[in-house]
């Protein structure tokens, strides 16, 4: 029993600790991220900036973590590639999460036929194969859906186009988990009192659901921001996310292969960030789900056990 | 039962159905479209015989005569001709998905047999130092980007240490037996590495669950030795969610098999998909992508009758 408790004690204190330094690294990196126009101005470059004669130089004063395949600061380029990588990681979690809300909510509200039909959309989307299908929709020509030229062609078109991609297929989560805590409040006295009240359905969500399921809908996607930008790194990877010169951690790895040879080191950089940032979004999901919903362990499949005293032993 | 396959089958269908229309209109929107791309070989090309060879592919149909006139020939078995490959889609198809499902199957057998002792092994002692260490290398797993986990592995093993070739399958070399299984190792193990930590998670989760019911102490309270109660009560239920798991993974499974095929130029589904839409094939990537689609469906449905044999308690309906 007591060596029991112990062992407890020593697993809650350091997953605290995780979440904890995982917030940390996390905000030093958007610190550092969003500090690149200071550090460019400092060394006296830009991200863009190519250099044939000084490719694939080594660590020096004026490119601390040395030049790329086109002799760019690959420094400069980390911190831009973050600012990428987390804005679009964010608000394509967030806009999925929103999607996600709306449905659950209408699903668990509504209720019958289009509950039904519904949840038969999410189980067909959570069944597709996600890879292949985004690989397609990241691949067509968003000017033949009438979309003008101009704004297809410019440099920051494909992060809005990769958060809506994104956002398209990643509601299914929050969907479900909105839907069956929206049945889970339904019932309740204080939403039969605001329904006798003559409150209309926007209105039993707003002000009666909506607070009810913000737990779960803020561990969905703080979960869901580190799968987003793993999911955004794998597109920009090959060559269907955000579109070279504008810097991505993953589209930095498109060529890694090619140069893997004569600089191995630019293959590992970019991949150790994402690796970073997409494990401390994981560890502060699971730190907020301890912290936030402690109840939620025994009707979930949970991914840590925080609560498994139960009957055992 | 049989009922519930009845229905299950219709469902199927009916995803397969909304997957392939969407997949037409989506492939329709790629840039450029066949008789573009006949136009850019041949600049002599009148606008006159643009209209004519529109006419004759039926491209001045509308959008849903087009797509069904494409069901009615996939269902023939006529998925027509790829452009890259010029040779017809089925004929591509075969081989690609017998070596995808090699990868897949290796690399999902081997995943489970990691992550079932070592979900079991944490859920047996939740909150120790094992549990610990088994759940830190989960994450890891889940948080690890594959493509750039096989980077790091050809980095150490091909181009360092030279042990493993960097890509390929050797047939070219017509290499055999051992020589053959070489080319393996690297694309089964990031493909493994990649879905194993989900997998961890999801045993440990399911069998902690179960070491928390009544039964459990039930068996414990009559006496019996920790291993019967783990062996006899806690497993067999405890592995019932862990079916369903194994189908819905298919899905990611395919997805981690387009990264891994493509980084290792492994010729499956996944590189064959992903070439197509990059080289504008629209009749190999409606192929690749309806097929990719079947395969996740079946497993699934797979699953779910896996999981119905199982646990008779389940009602499916």
């Amino acid at each position: 029993m007591n060596n029991r408790t112990s062992s407890g004690l020593f697993h809650r204190f350091i997953r605290h600790r995780l979440a904890a330094f995982s917030l940390m690294v996390l905000v030093l990196l958007a610190v550092a991220s969003f500090c690149a126009p200071l550090v460019a101005h400092y060394l006296g470059t830009d991200a863009q900036t190519v250099d044939l004669f000084g490719r694939y130089a080594p660590p020096s004063t004026a490119h601390p973590m040395g030049t790329d395949e086109l002799g760019r600061d690959v420094l400069l380029r980390l911190l831009y590639g973050g600012q990428v990588s987390l804005m679009v990681g964010l608000t394509s979690a967030v806009c999925a999460t929103l999607i996600g809300t709306i449905i659950g909510v209408i699903a668990g509200l509504r209720g019958g036929w289009l509950d039904g039909l519904l949840m038969r959309v999410t189980d067909g989307v959570i069944s597709l194969p996600l890879l292949p299908l985004l690989i397609v929709m990241a691949a067509i020509d968003p000017g033949k859906l009438g979309i003008p030229r101009e704004i297809v062609n410019g440099e920051s078109f494909s992060l809005y186009r990769i958060i809506f991609i994104i956002a398209l297929f990643g509601w299914t989560t929050v969907a479900r988990l909105v839907r069956a805590a929206t049945l889970a409040v339904r019932e309740r006295e204080f939403v039969m009192a605001a329904r006798a009240m003559g409150a209309g359905p926007v209105r039993i969500a707003a002000r009666h659901i909506l607070p009810n399921v913000a737990t779960p809908i803020i561990i969905a996607t703080t979960l869901a921001a580190g799968n987003v930008i793993l999911l955004e790194s794998v597109l920009s990877f090959l060559g269907l996310g955000i579109q070279p010169p504008v810097p991505s951690w993953g589209n930095m790895l498109t060529h890694a292969q090619e140069f893997i040879w004569d600089a191995p080191m630019l293959a590992v950089y970019p991949g150790m960030l994402i690796f970073i940032t997409v494990i401390a979004f994981n560890f502060i999901g699971d730190g907020l789900q301890d912290a936030l919903d402690p109840r939620a362990e025994n009707d979930r499949i949970s991914i840590t056990g925080q609560n498994a005293s139960g009957p055992a032993q | 039962m049989r009922r519930f396959i009845v229905t299950r089958l219709i469902q199927t269908l009916v995803v397969m159905l909304a997957v392939s229309f969407g997949a037409y209109v989506l492939i329709g929107l790629m840039p450029g479209d066949p008789i573009d791309l006949m136009i850019t070989a041949n600049p002599a090309i009148s606008s006159a015989d643009v209209a004519r060879l529109k006419a004759l592919y039926g491209l001045d149909q509308p959008l849903v005569v087009r797509w069904f006139y494409w069901l009615m020939m996939a269902l023939q078995g006529d998925f027509g001709y790829s452009r890259l490959f010029t040779q017809p889609v089925t004929d591509l198809i075969a081989p690609a998905l017998g070596n995808s499902l090699k990868l897949m199957l290796a690399s999902w057998a081997l995943s489970l047999v990691i992550a079932i002792p070592a979900g079991i092994y944490a859920a047996l002692k939740p909150r120790s130092f094992r549990d610990y260490a088994v759940n830190l290398s989960a994450f890891a797993g889940v948080s690890i980007p594959p493509f750039w986990l096989g980077l790091l592995a050809i980095l150490l093993f091909a181009v360092t240490l030279r042990w493993l070739p960097a890509g390929g399958t050797g047939q070219l070399d017509n290499a055999q037996g051992w020589d053959a299984l070489r080319y393996l190792i690297l694309p089964v193990a990031t493909l493994t590495i990649a879905s194993v930590g989900s997998h961890i998670r999801f045993v440990r989760g399911s069998m902690i669950e179960v070491m928390r019911q009544d039964f459990i102490r039930t068996a414990r309270a009559k006496g019996l030795s920790e291993r019967a109660v783990i062996t006899n009560h806690a497993l067999r239920n405890g592995m019932m969610p862990v079916v369903t798991l194994l189908g819905l993974e298919f899905g990611t499974l395919f997805s981690g098999a387009l990264i891994t095929e493509t980084l290792f130029s492994w010729p499956g589904m996944g590189r064959l998909i992903y070439n197509a839409v990059i080289g504008s094939d629209y009749n190999l990537a409606m192929a690749g992508l309806m097929l990719a689609t079947l395969v996740t469906l079946i497993g699934n449905l797979l699953a779910d009758l896996g999981y119905k044999w199982l646990d008779p308690r389940v009602r499916l309906s």
